[in-house]
């Protein structure tokens, strides 16, 4: 089954990582995966989305298809003010809570879990570098995507060798954090 | 014994298709006389040229010759000399196809430093279209699109190659071969952009119609416009306005373009920086 | 074996720029088609190749049909607004018959349009680039697999046939990222195509003495060879000359060597269309649209398939034709207004040819193709 999942941000933010990593994970997983990004006019500091496409087989439409997206996670206000439009009825929603508000309304429509994600990966983790993996933890979490074996493995692969470790302890944090939301 | 030219030129082309006493004949046969006498090999020189009178000089010559595009030979002889740095590659351009629509290219020849031989044939007019305005013209000039008078302000190309960064600048007349022969030698031994603005006559499009029927008479008024540099660095300012310096301008050591890049791949294939 | 990769279609495309033995390559900054200059930038030192970024546009088209000319293997890379201003260039290389590979990652406009957009609207623009009568080249790929495989071909029929090619990309196709399956390369290395050289005696050598159909053979710079290159027409030895049969015979020849070698230059693709009512047309990323609402009307009990022409220009007129008889309905569908349609009409000689255009910047979803398709049963 085709799932899709939409990442947003400001241009720069590293959480936008967190898209190319379970897509990757996908592939690895043996299924299909596309990864299609907006390019936006003014590339850094810009609003920017990448949209993960997830299958068992061939994607032909490289695009998220409207009404149809599952997931967001959102670091940026302006990104999340965007690009919330598509999303399927009762999507699941991960904001950056020092970041982005989101209004009662949107709440009464979606599942929205507020997380502090860049603030987590800097004073939790230690390294705000490892914002994209404490987001991709919680993405995987939430949403059963894909098992969380495969994903970690993928993302040890991918990140820079220096910083394996911090990652490490960064997808845990994730995986807790969503655990928590979920038991709420 | 005479200069024999004929192992340099296309003879089957001869004669040129220049006018009667164009000053382009004398700078083709100046540029041969440099190369007989540096030892160049023909196989290894490339003429390229734009659009304009001084467009059929690369066809006159016997080697690898280009006749491109108005205005974008020096863009064209940028591509052949960076993948063929150890060749000689030498550029001819007219004033409006090196200053107007070429001057973007000029500009940034100059600034890279590319080791380009780049000779303006600068006769203050269009000479090929019949008599159009050049940023060259001199102020008052009876041109065909300026029949009132040219009102444009004159462009002192070496100023251009200065400002750009070419590290040699040289001017001269085709009045004066053997000074043009001397100065083309040493810039033709240089490394790096070697610029010259060498002043051509057009009695034909520019003369005939600004009281220089004779081509004599145009010749005479280039030469009333040019000074050594040595003089010229003697004249009050009013005495060098409307006078135009010539020999060697400039003449700088610096870093070449295409050694500059020999030093990106090596730095690409050992993974580090360019050293500077 | 084949080698695994994630990738997106842009940087295929420079892999396979220097796997066909890419030495040069000459730029400007432009969206989307920067990242393909980017990667040729760090790529080509690496192997004693060179890279330089041009003052503009003009420039470095010139740059790399000069590169070309002396003897390396050049392309340059741009996007609409980039393409315009090097077509004066790319009719030079047309005249010349300097081989090149021009990318054009397309975007929506006229004028700076849609910059960062996907667009189709350069078909007709690549079809003619320039002034003058000539014949272009161009492919247009609709997978991540096919950029690399066609940036591949652009370099073997532009050696071949000694002749700006272009590589038609649209945003969607050079964006994508996904994973790929290509060629070893020492396989890629037995495809790859190298232009003819004259090797005969020096003086008679006449580079432009091609016979009809025929391109020139153009020796490298600096081996000896001399001769002379000119953007007027030339005789022979490459000198220029009014004289109307040889004027005559160049265009002849100019065009005759691409329209008449059809046969060898021409590629497309069918899918589905064994038992098809409905033949939908469709070429780059719109065709993996259609490829997926054919699946959806089939479901639904309506036969479509799809003819995709990969070599947009020349057109695979034969096949076209043919598609006129045989189909029951025709259908065409492009992120532009019409561009190919007016080829396809050409071809066919149908006006009954139901059509999906959009020039706004935005993909065409499988749903409207369904939906379209299914109003005109």
């Amino acid at each position: 089954m085709r799932r899709e999942l939409r990442f947003t941000g400001a241009g720069g933010q590293g959480v936008l990582t967190a898209g190319a990593i379970l897509a990757q994970a996908k592939i690895n997983d043996g299924g299909f995966s596309i990864k299609a990004s907006t390019y936006s006019s003014q590339v850094r500091g810009g609003p920017t989305k990448v949209d993960i496409l997830l299958d068992e087989s061939e994607i032909l439409f490289p695009y998220a298809i409207d009404g149809q997206i599952e997931f967001m996670l959102s670091t940026a206000q302006q990104s999340f003010n965007m690009y919330k439009s598509e999303l399927a009825p009762n999507a699941i929603i991960v904001v950056d809570s020092h970041l982005v508000e989101v209004s009662d309304e949107d709440r009464a429509k979606y599942t929205v879990y507020d997380v502090p994600i860049i603030y987590t990966a800097k004073n939790v983790v230690g390294n705000v570098v490892t914002q994209s993996v404490v987001a991709l933890a919680i993405t995987v979490e939430l949403t059963k995507v894909l098992s969380n074996e495969v994903v970690y493995e993928t993302m040890v692969n991918s990140v820079p060798p220096k910083s394996v470790e911090v990652n490490k302890k960064a997808y845990d944090v994730g995986v807790e954090i969503a655990k928590k939301l979920l038991a709420k | 014994m005479a200069f024999d030219y004929s192992k340099y030129l296309r003879t089957d082309k001869m004669p040129t298709l220049w006018c009667w006493g164009c000053g382009d004949g004398v700078i083709l046969k100046s540029v041969i006389r440099v190369i007989d006498e540096l030892g160049w090999d023909m196989d290894d020189v490339c003429i390229v040229s734009g659009i304009g009178c001084s467009g059929r000089f690369s066809s006159y010559m016997n080697a690898n010759t280009v006749h491109t595009t108005h205005g974008r030979a020096i863009a064209y002889a940028t591509g052949i000399k960076m993948a063929n740095p150890d060749k000689k590659v030498i550029v001819i351009t007219g004033d409006g196809d090196g200053s107007a629509i070429g001057g973007n290219h000029t500009i940034h020849g100059c600034r890279r430093n590319i080791d380009l031989k780049h000779i303006i044939i600068n006769n203050f007019i269009y000479g090929l279209t019949n008599s159009q305005t050049s940023p060259t013209t001199p102020k008052g000039m009876w041109t065909v699109t300026a029949q009132r008078g040219n009102i444009d302000p004159t462009f002192d190309l070496c100023k251009l190659a200065e400002g750009a960064g070419a590290s040699f600048i040289a001017r001269e007349s085709m009045t004066n071969p053997t000074k043009l022969e001397k100065v083309l030698k040493k810039g033709f031994e240089h490394k790096g952009y070697s610029f010259f603005d060498v002043f051509s006559n057009c009695h034909i499009n520019l003369g005939r119609k600004n009281k220089m029927g004779q081509a004599k008479e145009t010749l005479d008024w280039i030469d009333s416009r040019i000074v050594s540099k040595s003089k010229f660095e003697k004249f009050t300012p009013e005495e060098q306005d409307g006078k135009y310096p010539t020999g060697v301008l400039r003449q700088e050591e610096q870093d070449e373009y295409c050694d500059m890049y020999k030093k990106v791949q090596y730095a690409s294939q050992n993974n580090e920086q360019v050293k500077f | 074996m084949g080698r695994k990769l994630i990738t997106t279609g842009n940087d295929l495309v420079s892999m396979a720029a220097l796997e066909a033995g890419c030495n040069f390559f000459a730029g400007y900054p432009i969206t989307p088609s920067s990242d393909i200059m980017h990667n040729m930038s760090v790529e080509l030192p690496k192997f004693d190749g060179h890279f330089i970024q041009m003052e503009d546009e003009i420039g470095s088209v010139c740059a790399a049909i000069g590169a070309s000319m002396s003897g390396a293997k050049a392309m340059t890379g741009s996007s609409g607004p980039g393409i315009s201003l090097k077509s004066e260039q790319i009719g030079y290389s047309f005249i010349t018959e300097v081989p090149l590979v021009i990318v054009n990652v397309m975007r929506g406009g006229p004028s700076t349009g849609l910059p960062t957009h996907v667009s189709q609207a350069d078909v007709g623009q690549a079809k003619y680039p320039t002034h003058g009568d000539y014949a272009s080249i161009s492919l247009c790929p609709g997978s991540l697999e096919e950029c690399y495989s066609m940036t591949i071909e652009a370099f073997n029929l532009a050696e071949k046939y000694m002749t700006p090619v272009f590589l038609l990309l649209d945003e969607t196709v050079g964006h994508m990222q996904s994973e790929v399956e290509l060629p070893d390369l020492e396989d890629v290395k037995k495809m790859v195509i190298n232009r003819e050289v004259y090797t005969g005696d020096k003086d008679t050598y006449e580079p432009y003495n091609a016979p009809m159909d025929k391109p020139a053979v153009l020796n490298p710079f600096f081996k000896g060879y001399k001769y002379h290159v000119t953007g007027l027409h030339h005789g022979h030895k490459g000198f220029p000359t009014e004289d109307p049969v040889q004027s005559q015979y160049n265009i002849d020849r100019l065009t005759g060597k691409v329209n008449n070698n059809r046969g060898d230059i021409v590629k497309y693709a069918e899918y589905m269309l064994d038992d098809a009512d409905i033949c939908i047309i469709a070429y780059g990323s719109i065709s993996r649209s259609a490829k997926s609402a054919i699946a959806k009307l089939r479901e639904k009990g309506i036969k479509a398939g799809m003819f995709r022409p990969i070599t947009l220009w020349p057109s695979p007129d034969k096949q076209l034709q043919e598609i006129g008889k045989k189909f029951k309905h025709i259908f065409v569908t492009e992120l532009n207004m019409g561009q190919y349609l007016e080829e396809v009409q050409r071809c066919t000689k149908r006006d009954d040819i139901g059509t999906l255009h959009r020039a706004n910047g935005k993909p065409i979803p499988p749903l409207e193709i369904v939906a379209k398709v299914e109003e005109m049963l």
